[in-house]
């Protein structure tokens, strides 16, 4: 039976060195849940110590109702899949799949019958009496995948999974897991530093940074609705500009250096009149315009379904030290392909742009959700 | 233009010179030692007397029997010892593990036989010990000689090995491996026996096969301290060079047997490894942690008694070097008279044994580099025969060898004649030790890019220059390392060599063992100790030169 996980003020400590200050996340039955951040940001060391591979040094971490922080990780009824795929190379791909049924003293024919659903299920029943040794990395992740399912699990735990493969497999492998997962409906926690694979699997993703949750929400609203600018520019790109909230007779515009006003809808009531913003406007939120923030092309990219321009404005308008300010220009209704050299006008999406504090750490829309309930 | 013909190129000169060599000096006295095995002695007409001889008498087939059975309890005792120790190193924090390492890698790398004579130091009839322990207490120890004292001194010789290799193979399982069987449900203990034992089985079958053989094939251990039990390479070299008669083709007729047994052993282990066999790489590698409370105790009680029992036997040879002597006899006191005394009697044969060893060592060099450039960048049918062939003396004891090249070179209508001369105890050691040098000079070339070489080649180099001036270059590290293990067996042999010397060609380790034999205990001891200090300082060149504590044979 799959089941809930509560996770309560959690710490982690390696020694003096604090790794999770105090996080808390609750994860639903059946749901699945992707801790996404850099790498360092403490999401592997959270799914070790819902795994028990792990001590905690604060809070606790539930499976149900039931507490597991001392419960050791042989006990915990879990299913991990690890990056390594950690497949037992001295036995066969079936005899890898019976390993955790044969150490539950399954009977032989129940056995067998699990065994054979779950190789069938993830399409590895034709190697099923090879070595490991002979298959390819796909291959392999998709016995490792089988092995974990087929003790039915309360839980499964899956350690960047995709991250040995190449682009093409990851993305075929990135469905299977999707799909099974969704078939077997089984609770999935799922660590991946690949903020794409995160959007697309994901039920639900916390994006970490240093330890500490920056945001809980589905793919749709995280992307779209950032809690913070670490979240803006760590999923998708954000161009960061600055600006100055003006707040009168009911209107609020944003004032960009430049001089250029634009009034906006989406903001909270907390904004105050003279407040100095960040903004952040993804480059597809960009378009055309006769009026708007005026730019030099610096280089462009083509890319069949759209076009990517880099770009350079005028002193003092950008964030300084951003990797790139960047245009992606629709080509599905245009025909004018810009030069580099040239000079060009964009006009953000009012509805689309995402406002943040001076400091970056809050954003001032008033459809934010900080940490989304599922 | 004209034609050149591909086969005179350089690197075919050098196919068929070193496949000349090997016939001549492998193949031809192999062929004969079998040859010989059925011939009849005086008329020399083909019979299989010999074989009927040695199986219908108790008095010969005892030794083979005594052979099987000392080595497999040996084979099994070392693996009791090395495959815990391994898992308890890799598994385990344990107090001084670096000097513990070098330790045991050094008890290894010693000849079979200088152990076998500390002991006899220490619990022999005239034994520090035994003296000590009847002097005081009145207390009879059990006898050092025979299958007992053997076992002791094999299994503390020849545990090291399966440690080594044990340890190897643990370094290569992914801890996720294990955190995967846990997460399936699994406990510590279970966890040990189906994932982690099954991993390193492969590698603990070929470690002991190494044991098996080394302990079948010694000569020294058994005839310092085996007395009455008889085994097969004892057998053979009485039979062989013995006073009372001995036949030289009924030696041959044992000593062919003696190959086939371990050929047989050594085809088994490759079919199995090679149906079992699967490769391992660690992402992350298990760390130690540390054990609590008796567990803890335990393990630290059983790692350090080890290792001094394994370490024991070279002290007590250093000590005894120092200690003052009468005639034959330890008195009170120190001296370096055991020394000045060598200096007299048997500075040739250390002589001879650096001499001897630096040209075979420069032979084996070259050698060892040209077959693996030829086995790895110029494959085909001749190489692989080259490199196949290159591996025989693997299964070959080194008494075998000696009486092979005796037989193939000293006279009577063979080829030429070697009896007697340096040169058949170069060669001998050249043949035995060969493999280490080939085996890492082949493992490097592996990493080096045939571009490397190709680049120099389309600059403007000959092959040969390519070769001299960029690949063999690069090859260095890996020849060294190699090198420097064949050195050690080389100052260190004594099988075959005791086979083959004569008054003007000893070695040190014969000197040894014929200052054993005749009680002369403490110039044996003062030799000893030189070998086993030149054995020490190679070893560390090798750690320092490896850059790891590596030594896999």
């Amino acid at each position: 039976m799959s089941v809930s996980i509560t996770i309560d003020h959690v710490v982690k400590k390696f020694g003096e060195n604090i790794i999770i200050p105090d996080l808390t996340a609750n994860i639903k039955n059946g749901e699945l849940f992707t801790l996404l951040g850099p790498s360092g940001c403490g999401k592997t060391t959270l799914l070790r110590m819902i795994a028990g591979f792990n001590s905690i040094e604060g809070g606790t971490i539930a499976f149900g109702d039931q507490v597991i922080n001392d419960v050791p990780a042989y006990k915990r009824n879990i299913g991990m899949v690890f990056q390594s795929y950690a497949i037992f190379p001295h036995l066969t791909v079936r005899r890898n799949v019976e390993y955790g049924l044969r150490l539950r003293n399954i009977p032989k024919d129940e056995m067998k019958k699990r065994t054979d659903e779950m190789l069938a299920l993830v399409h590895i029943d034709e190697y099923q009496d090879r070595l490991p040794e002979r298959l390819s990395g796909g291959q392999q992740q998709r016995v490792a995948l089988a092995r974990a399912i087929v003790i039915h699990p309360q839980v499964l735990l899956m350690d960047e999974p995709l991250s040995n493969l190449d682009a093409k497999l990851r993305i075929e492998m990135r469905s299977v897991i999707h799909d099974i997962q969704r078939q077997v409906g089984i609770t999935t926690v799922y660590v991946t530093h690949d903020q794409e694979e995160a959007l697309a699997i994901s039920d639900r993703i916390a994006v970490m940074n240093k330890g500490v949750i920056q945001q809980i929400g589905t793919p749709h609203h995280i992307y779209s609705r950032p809690a913070n600018v670490f979240v803006a520019t760590f999923i998708g790109h954000s161009n960061l500009f600055y600006a100055t909230l003006s707040k009168k007779d009911g209107r609020t515009e944003l004032c960009f250096p430049s001089g250029y006003r634009l009034p906006m809808t989406t903001l909270s009531d907390e904004c105050t009149d003279g407040q100095k913003v960040v903004v952040g406007v993804r480059p597809e939120e960009f378009s055309v315009a006769s009026e708007g923030l005026t730019c030099e092309v610096l280089n462009r990219t083509f890319l069949g379904r759209y076009s990517n321009y880099f770009l350079r404005f005028a002193d003092g308008m950008c964030v300084p030290d951003q990797p790139s300010i960047e245009f992606s220009q629709d080509l599905g209704h245009t025909q004018t392909l810009y030069q580099p050299g040239e000079s060009l006008t964009l006009r953000p999406n009012p509805d689309k742009i995402n406002v943040f504090t001076a400091d970056m750490e809050k954003s001032l829309l008033k459809d934010v959700i900080r940490y989304e309930q599922a | 233009m004209s034609k050149r013909k591909p086969q005179f190129d350089f690197w075919t000169i050098v196919t068929i010179g070193i496949l000349a060599v090997f016939a001549l000096f492998l193949i031809y006295p192999l062929i004969s030692l079998f040859v010989d095995g059925f011939l009849e002695e005086g008329t020399g007409a083909f019979t299989m007397a010999n074989f009927t001889k040695f199986f219908g008498k108790k008095f010969y087939y005892r030794s083979l029997l005594n052979s099987l059975k000392l080595t497999v309890c040996v084979t099994i005792c070392s693996l009791l010892i090395g495959v815990p120790l391994a898992y308890i190193m890799s598994f385990f924090k344990i107090r001084g593990k670096g000097i513990i390492e070098i330790l045991i890698i050094i008890s290894m790398m010693s000849p079979n036989f200088i152990g076998a004579y500390s002991w006899i130091l220490l619990l022999g009839r005239s034994g520090v010990v035994t003296q000590f322990l009847s002097n005081t207490f009145g207390i009879k120890m059990p006898s050092i000689y025979g299958f007992g004292g053997m076992l002791l001194v094999f299994t503390l010789k020849l545990y090291p090995f399966i440690y080594m290799y044990v340890s190897g193979a643990l370094k290569k399982v992914d801890v996720a491996v294990c955190e995967a069987a846990e997460s399936l449900g699994c406990n510590a203990i279970r966890k040990v026996f189906t994932v982690v034992m099954p991993l390193v089985t492969p590698t603990a079958i070929a470690s002991a096969l190494l044991v098996f053989m080394n302990c079948m094939a010694d000569f020294g251990t058994p005839a310092l301290i085996g007395e009455g039990y008889d085994v097969l390479p004892t057998k053979i070299y009485i039979e062989f060079v013995g006073e009372s008669g001995g036949s030289a083709y009924f030696a041959s007729a044992m000593a062919s047997l003696m190959v086939v047994i371990t050929a047989v052993l050594f085809l088994l282990q490759k079919w199995y490894v090679n149906k079992k066999s699967f490769t391992m790489s660690a992402m992350r590698p298990i760390l130690p942690t540390r054990a609590k409370g008796a567990k803890n105790v335990v393990m630290h009680v059983f790692t350090y008694l080890l290792v001094i029992l394994s370490v024991v036997p070279h002290l007590v040879i250093i000590w005894t070097s120092l200690r003052k002597t009468e005639v034959q006899y330890f008195v009170d006191g120190y001296s370096f008279e055991s020394y000045t005394k060598i200096f007299d009697t048997a500075f040739s044969s250390i002589q001879n044994t650096y001499l001897y060893c630096i040209i075979a060592l420069a032979i084996i060099i070259i050698l060892g580099m040209l077959i693996a450039y030829l086995s790895v960048r110029k494959k085909s049918m001749l190489t692989s025969a080259i490199d196949t062939i290159a591996m025989f003396p693997y299964i070959i004891p080194g008494s075998v060898l000696g009486i092979t090249l005796l037989l193939a070179f000293n006279g009577k209508g063979d080829p030429m004649v070697l009896s007697g001369t340096a040169a058949i105890m170069i060669i001998s050691l050249v043949i035995r030790r060969l493999a280490y040098t080939l085996r890492s000079s082949s493992a490097i070339l592996y990493q080096i890019s045939p571009s490397v070489e190709e680049a120099a080649i389309s600059l403007g180099d000959s092959p040969l220059k390519a070769f001299v001036k960029v690949t063999a270059k690069l090859m260095l590290p890996g020849v060294i390392s190699g090198a420097i293990l064949s050195w050690i067996t080389l100052i260190n042999e004594l099988s075959s060599s005791v086979m083959l010397y004569t008054a003007n060609t000893r070695t040190m380790s014969v000197a040894i063992y014929n200052e054993v034999i005749r009680a002369s205990y403490g110039t044996a001891a003062a030799l000893a100790t030189i070998l086993t200090l030149t054995t020490v300082l190679s070893l560390f060149l090798f750690f320092k030169i490896s850059g790891s504590k590596d030594v896999t044979m």
